[in-house]
This record gives structure tokens, C-alpha cells and sequence, in this order.
């Protein structure tokens, strides 16, 4: 069942566009991440949808409802800020009912409400204090606590998390995954960390300059990037790529990265590719790994004898600089042994990951 | 730093005062000394205000503007708020003293309170035009008064109100807005716009999240608009003596005409006692709310 169904909606602000026909169709409990490098509209998309922002043409229908022209109080949303957004006069308990109260509900229901939400997020014990009296951590539990008291049929979350530091971020995150798994509430989630991208969401939308590149599972969206855009936006560190050429021979296709002829037979081609087609070809670190002798299921071995030139050690991991003719790509190795510097390793490749992309249209092929 | 090398000598004991720290005392000195000047040259009249004011008119005759009166009396000050002569009727400063509170006090809240909601709406409810109108009240500031006596004449003619307290009331209250509402607009551009976004989100409307949010947070700012604008309604002499009549003078007016009433010996104690009196209302408002006015002009400049 559709909740949520953006319908070729466009946003610009005198002659600059900032949302470029943008359709998006969510379904009732989704849980969808808008992901992409600051000033890609995504927020602009998730002020629409609450109606924080008009759209210059298009439509949105919320549960079915033509919401377009309808004041964000009557969306049935609840949003959560960046900067928590939390009233300054107000105690926490006053900041929790005030959506409640607007609305008219007798505060001996309001009441049991906010106690029951607030004990769920651990804040109980904080409902007479002052926003400025808590820690970042507990102001956005607060927020957040504010969004589930209203009950709303859509969670609106603007970049959450970013105002807080790395162990609390994480922490946050999973408790906003635990909350979405109970309540089943459909979520639409802006960030431009990839890391809440891809463990939150049940579907992301890759989003640059004004359009949606890419919908899809988080994994599918990581592992089958449709551009070099999402394929270079998403992964940490970044894919690999090769330039190179397609060479048809006999029935048998590969790319000629120059260093080495790399075999497509078992790729999955959208399009038929020609000979002689400059390509670039991607493959993530993690399936550059020294050879173990046996390669992964369903594939081929592939192994290149490689020269490191570099080594960065990042705790769990040695990334590793390779090369591989005149470019270099980066392997994810394990930290034991160090692979020793210009003494030649072999390496093998799992060509079940890799992503061919036209190099000139730059998608995916 | 203080602690000595090998190379330099420790500084013997007795030798305190080293030449940074008599530097750091000669800057001191000649500060204080600044400041009390500066202090004598705002408290002295004050001072001599006060002093005459209590003093029988054989001790000013006598001279010694600087002395304490030798028998201080009160009469002066009974006087001059009820039975001194201004113009034909001699009923003192006290129905003066009424016609400016008239004036003064719904002139400042409704100066105030619409500056409020205009600096709200355009800081915080941006509309098409919002930059025009508000370049337009800026530049309502700088309209000299004397340009506009005529036309407001003429107007406040028409409507039947010249003369008259109200009439008063309409002029100080339209000449107020432009520096109310920049004052509230530049305030309100400091509260995040998420909290007005996260309360349209629960159902708040323009006047509840005014009302309810974004007014809450700023005393400091009102503080400043109620004394900047009182002060300047209190103290207005040319509007008011422009439109007002015998009957509905301001202060300011009254002041005048008994201190420059040109018969009979000049009553300087009365005239001190008067003064006083016509300055009171500001002098307490800033001994009352003067932390907030402070704290209210440097709050911009440290969020920026």
C-alpha cells in the first residue's frame, strides 16, 4: 500500500532549480533514506513532504490524500530537526504535549502519553527540566520523543544526528532502528552519511543536483551502483576504477584495463556492449583481497600478481596500494601479515562485484 | 615567565612595583581619573538640581550654586506639581504629568507590540516584497520630524484629532514603528527557523508560535524597545508642542512655558523641583530595567 506517492515534483527558487521532476512512490512501514552530498535538494524534498516548503509544480499524496496544498499541521507528520528544534521556554514535558495541545486533546489523555513515550526513550526522569539543562544526546531523544507522542501516520527526519559526536551517533542509530522495527511507522530519513544510509534504511534514494539517481535496497544500491556517481558517492574507502576498453573475442567478453584483461562473461550486461567501448571498470576494496586459492562461489578465480605501494592501517584492516600498470587500486587486506612495500603479492579478484560503466554516458552498462 | 634563568638575575623582592606593573597602575590611575570626570560632569547637574530644588529662593538669591541648602524645604516641590502657573491656569505639573502618562504608556505598548509582530513576520514569515517593505521602514528612520509637522497637521485635522492626547498617541505610534520593528526584526533573525518550522509541524499558527515561542525568548529585546521608546515619547518636545493644546500638553510643553513664563521673579527651585519631576519616569524606568536594556543591546552582538 502506498503511503506516500511524490509525483513529478519540481522546486526552484527564481531560476535555479533545486528539484528536477522528482517521482518517489513509499510504501506504508518503509523506512526511506534520502542520501547525497550537500545541496543535492534532499532536504528541500523532505520540507516538501512536510509542507514546510511549496513546491513549483507537482504533486504529493500522503495515505492516499492530495496534500499539496495542505498546511504541514494537517499532514499528519512528525518531523525531527538537525539542531533538535526543541522549545527553549519551555520543560521538556511542556515540549512533548505542546503538539498534543495544540490539537485540542484533554491534557488527563495527553498526560499518560507523554509519560509512556518518555519512559520508552529513557527521558522520564527529565521531563521538568529545561532543553538548555540537557546533553545533545538527551535533547534529541527529546525531540525524537516529541515526533512519537504525536503518533503520526509519517516520521520526518531532517539529518538527525549530525549535531552529535561519533559513539553517540552510532548508539542513536540503532535505538532509531529499534524504534522503527516496533512501531512500523513509514520514515523518510535525510542524511549525507552513508553509513546511517545504509544500516537504517530499508530503501535509500541517492540524490545529486536536483535529481534521484538511484532507488533501491541499501545493498543493491552498494553492490549495483546504475552511475559512477553513486558508485564513487557511496563506499568508504571509495570503489576502485579502471579505465579501459570492452573487447569482444569470439563469444567471450572482457575489459582491457591495460594491466590486465579482466573477464565479463559472468557480468550481467544491461546493455550489449561493443568492441572497443571505453569503459570504466569498478570494484570495491573489500573484493581485492589477497588470493586465498579458492575463489567465491560462483566464480571464476581471478588472481593478479601486484606490487604494493602503500599500506594504511586502519585498525581492523591494512588498505593497501596496488599497482596495476599506470593506475592503482586499493585493496581491503587483513592486517596480518603486513604486506611488505614493492615485494609483489598476489591478489585476487572477485569479479562477481564488479560494475562496468560507459565511460562516456558514465552509467552503468 | 616569571620564573628566573640562569642567564637573567631574579628580580630582588623588594622591588614590586616592576615596569609592567607600574605601567599596568598609571593606565589604572588615568582611567579612574577619566571616568570621574566623566561621572562629575553627568551626576554635577544632577546634583545642583537637586540641591536647589529644596532650597527657599533667599538661598539661591544668596548664591552658592554648589552648597546643600542650610533649611531644605519641600514647598518647592509642592509647588511645582500643583499650584505653580503654567500659562493662565496654576494648578502645577501634575495634569501634565497625566497627559504625558496618557500619552506615553499606550503609545509605547502599541509602538512596541506592533514593532513585535512586524519584525516577527518579517524575520521569520518571509512574503514576497518582505525586503521592500523592510528597507522602507529603515528608511522611515532617518525622516527628519520637522519634514513631516505640516502633512501630520493637516491629518491629524482631518481625523478630527488634533490636539488632543490621542492624537498624539496616533503620531508617536506611527513614527515608532520603523525603529520597533528593525529592532525586533534584527532580534528575531537570531531564533532558529527550525523552531518555527517544528512548531508549524504541531499545529501552532503565526500568532500562537509568536505569542507562545518566539516572544518568550526575548525580554531582553523588549526591555530595549519599551525604555528606547518611552524615553523618546516621554522626552518629545516638537510633536508634542506642534499638536497638542493648553489642555493636552505633555510634560515637555508644560516645562517649558512655566520655566520660560516671563513674569514675576524666576522661581528657580520650582523650575529645579519641575525638572526633576519631568525627568523622574525615565530615570526610574532605567534604574528598574537598566540590567535588561544592557544585557538586551549586547545579546546581538556576541551570537552575531
Amino acid at each position: 500500500m502506498i503511503d506516500i506517492r511524490i509525483s513529478d515534483c519540481n522546486k526552484s527558487y527564481g531560476t535555479l532549480k533545486v528539484l528536477k521532476n522528482i517521482d518517489l512512490e513509499i510504501e506504508r512501514g518503509e523506512f526511506i533514506v534520502l542520501l547525497g552530498p550537500s545541496g543535492c535538494g534532499k532536504s528541500t524534498l523532505l520540507h516538501i513532504v512536510a509542507g514546510l516548503d511549496r513546491l513549483t509544480s507537482g504533486t504529493i499524496e500522503i495515505g492516499g490524500r492530495d496534500v499539496t496544498d495542505v498546511e504541514p499541521k494537517d499532514r499528519d507528520i512528525a518531523m525531527v530537526f538537525q539542531s533538535y528544534a526543541l522549545y527553549p521556554t519551555m520543560s521538556v514535558r511542556r515540549n512533548m504535549e505542546f503538539g498534543l495541545r495544540m490539537r485540542g486533546k484533554p491534557l488527563s489523555e495527553i498526560r499518560p502519553l507523554v509519560e509512556e513515550k518518555a519512559r520508552m526513550l529513557h527521558i522520564d526522569h527529565l521531563l521538568d527540566r529545561r532543553p538548555s539543562q540537557l546533553s545533545g544526546g538527551q535533547r534529541q531523544r527529546v525531540a525524537i520523543g516529541r515526533a512519537l507522542v504525536r503518533d503520526p501516520k509519517v516520521f520526518l527526519f531532517d539529518e538527525p544526528l549530525s549535531n552529535l559526536d561519533a559513539k553517540l551517533r552510532a548508539s542513536m542509530r540503532t535505538e532509531i532502528k529499534k524504534l522503527h522495527q516496533s512501531l512500523g511507522t513509514t520514515a523518510i530519513y535525510v542524511t549525507h552519511d552513508q553509513l546511517e544510509a545504509m544500516t537504517l534504511a530499508t530503501r535509500m534514494v541517492v540524490m545529486k543536483a536536483g535529481e534521484i539517481q538511484q532507488v533501491g535496497k541499501p545493498e543493491e544500491v552498494y553492490h549495483r551502483p546504475v552511475n559512477l556517481f553513486v558508485a564513487d558517492f557511496l563506499g568508504n574507502p571509495g570503489m576502485n576504477f579502471m579505465r579501459g576498453q570492452i573487447r569482444l573475442d569470439g563469444g567471450r567478453v572482457s575489459a582491457d584495463v591495460g594491466a590486465a584483461m579482466l573477464p565479463l562473461d559472468g557480468y550481467a550486461f544491461a546493455m550489449p556492449p561493443s568492441d572497443g567501448q571505453a569503459v570504466v571498470v569498478g570494484l570495491r576494496p573489500e573484493s581485492v583481497q589477497p588470493a586465498t586459492g579458492q575463489a567465491p562461489a560462483g566464480s571464476e578465480p581471478f588472481v593478479l600478481t601486484l606490487k604494493p605501494l602503500l599500506t594504511e592501517h586502519t585498525g581492523s584492516d591494512n588498505l593497501v596500494v596496488l599497482e596495476m600498470g599506470d593506475q592503482e587500486i586499493v585493496g581491503k587486506f587483513p592486517t596480518d601479515p603486513p604486506p611488505k612495500l614493492g615485494e609483489p603479492v598476489t591478489v585476487g579478484f572477485d569479479l562477481s562485484r564488479l560494475s562496468v560503466f560507459d565511460a562516456a554516458t558514465e552509467r552503468r552498462l | 615567565m616569571s620564573a628566573p634563568t640562569a642567564t637573567t638575575p631574579p628580580i630582588p623582592r623588594s622591588s614590586w612595583l616592576t615596569p609592567r606593573r607600574r605601567k599596568a597602575l598609571l593606565t589604572r590611575t588615568v582611567l579612574y581619573l577619566l571616568l570621574a570626570v566623566v561621572a562629575f560632569f553627568f551626576a554635577g547637574p544632577l546634583y545642583i538640581l537637586l540641591s536647589t530644588s529644596f532650597k527657599p529662593m533667599s538661598e539661591i538669591q544668596a548664591g552658592g550654586l554648589m552648597a546643600l541648602p542650610h533649611a531644605p524645604t519641600a514647598q518647592p516641590w509642592i509647588t511645582a506639581w500643583g499650584e505653580a502657573c503654567i500659562g493662565i491656569t496654576c494648578g502645577g505639573l501634575k495634569g501634565f504629568f497625566g497627559n504625558s502618562m496618557m500619552m506615553a504608556v499606550p503609545a509605547v505598548l502599541i509602538s512596541v507590540m506592533i514593532g513585535a509582530i512586524n519584525g516577527y513576520a518579517l524575520a521569520k514569515w518571509p512574503f514576497p516584497g518582505a525586503r521592500f517593505v523592510f528597507a522602507a521602514l529603515v528608511a522611515g528612520n532617518f525622516v527628519p520630524f520637522q519634514v513631516v509637522l505640516a502633512p501630520v497637521a493637516v491629518t491629524l485635522r482631518t481625523l478630527g484629532l488634533f490636539g488632543s492626547v490621542q492624537g498624539l498617541i496616533l503620531i508617536h505610534v506611527i513614527y515608532g514603528i520603523p525603529i520597533t520593528t528593525m529592532l525586533f526584526r534584527n532580534f528575531f533573525l537570531s531564533v532558529p527557523n527550525d523552531l518555527i518550522k517544528a512548531a508549524r509541524i504541531d499545529g501552532a499558527g503565526f500568532f500562537w508560535i509568536f505569542f507562545r515561542i518566539v516572544l518568550p525568548l526575548s525580554p531582553s529585546v523588549i526591555v530595549v524597545a519599551l525604555i528606547l521608546q518611552f524615553t523618546g515619547i516621554w522626552n518629545d518636545f516638537l510633536f508634542a508642542v506642534s499638536f497638542s493644546n493648553p489642555a493636552s500638553a505633555p510634560m515637555t510643553v508644560a516645562l517649558n512655558n512655566l520655566v520660560n513664563s516671563n513674569f514675576g521673579v524666576k522661581e528657580y527651585n520650582v523650575h529645579m523641583a519641575a525638572t526633576v519631576i519631568a525627568a523622574a519616569p525615565t530615570l526610574i524606568l532605567y534604574v528598574l530595567l537598566g540590567r535588561y536594556f544592557l544585557r538586551g543591546m549586547t545579546a546581538g552582538a556576541v551570537k552575531g
